[in-house]
């Protein structure tokens, strides 16, 4: 745990605990990543399932994802910011543990999903396999409840 | 409904399910744990934190050790209880509303006394005798 307080003393830890308008530039920044990452998340998972039909299937999921995978970034690079400030005690909190573990899912599903033969196929042939279905349904049952976990970590 | 909607329909309420349970869990933000008098603590500093996004210090009193909440940040520095005011070691009285579970020693902060000087965070709540 000694490692964990050391990044509390950061540079950039001691700027947001002297400044407290910093935190909430993190804090709101973070939010704007989840809400973008969940956002395009949520509408590509749905139009996989079949839903808002009239969107083309292969351009939808092509920007979606980027969109996605760049938001991602954006909330994991925002989200160490945030932890920096109180390290030990986040290390400590479980939904937080749980969160990271959901993101970590939601991560490895969208690679393996993207990754696959499955989602070439679909980019060739407007058309959505079971597995890529059920790619989808992992993605909104991760990403919606690490958003939950995520919310919770204040709360214990 | 077709697979796919049920499917999506099914994803859906297992969401709604689980917000449900999130309502369940009581808060420590805000006044609504905390009791309505308020108490005076005296005891020992053994940690201090002003990071966001809710300054904390834990207090060594002669019934045990409590965790005292301070104000949000900029609450907290506008009473003048910045970092540097108290450190580890030093003894402190803290006034402030206690937990409403008894067995919770935890402090919602209104006012902390180091060394004779007031440092008020929630100068309308402070209740005087």
């Amino acid at each position: 745990m000694e490692w964990l307080s050391v990044l509390g003393e950061t540079s950039v830890a001691r700027a947001l605990i002297r400044a407290p308008v910093l935190y909430i530039f993190a804090s709101a920044a973070h939010i704007l990543s989840l809400a973008m990452l969940v956002g395009a998340s949520v509408i590509l998972d749905l139009r996989l399932l079949g839903r808002f039909k009239s969107l083309p299937l292969a351009e939808t999921a092509e920007l979606l994802s980027r969109i996605a995978a760049l938001a991602l970034c954006l909330a994991v690079l925002t989200g160490a910011v945030l932890f920096s400030v109180r390290p030990v005690e986040y290390a400590g909190n479980t939904a937080f543990l749980i969160k990271l573990l959901l993101v970590g899912l939601g991560t490895a599903n969208a690679v393996f999903v993207h990754l696959s033969r499955d989602w070439a196929e679909m980019i060739v042939e407007q058309q959505a396999s079971l597995r890529l279905r059920i790619g989808a349904l992992i993605s909104l049952a991760t990403w919606l409840s690490a958003v939950l976990a995520g919310r919770w970590i204040g709360f214990l | 409904m077709n697979r796919t909607q049920s499917l999506s329909a099914l994803a859906l309420s297992s969401f709604a399910g689980a917000a449900l349970l999130a309502g369940a869990a009581l808060a420590h933000h805000g006044w609504s744990w905390a009791e309505a008098d308020q108490i005076d603590l005296t005891g020992t500093i053994t940690a201090i934190s002003f990071a966001p996004p809710h300054p904390t210090l834990e207090l060594e009193t002669a019934e045990g050790p409590w965790r005292i909440e301070l104000g949000n940040p900029n609450q907290t520095q506008r009473s003048g209880f910045v970092e540097g005011v108290a450190a580890v070691g030093d003894e402190i009285t803290v006034r402030g509303n206690r937990s409403l579970d008894p067995d919770e020693k935890r402090l919602k902060a209104v006012r902390v006394i180091v060394e004779g000087t007031n440092y008020d965070i929630y100068p309308s709540r402070i209740v005087t005798n």
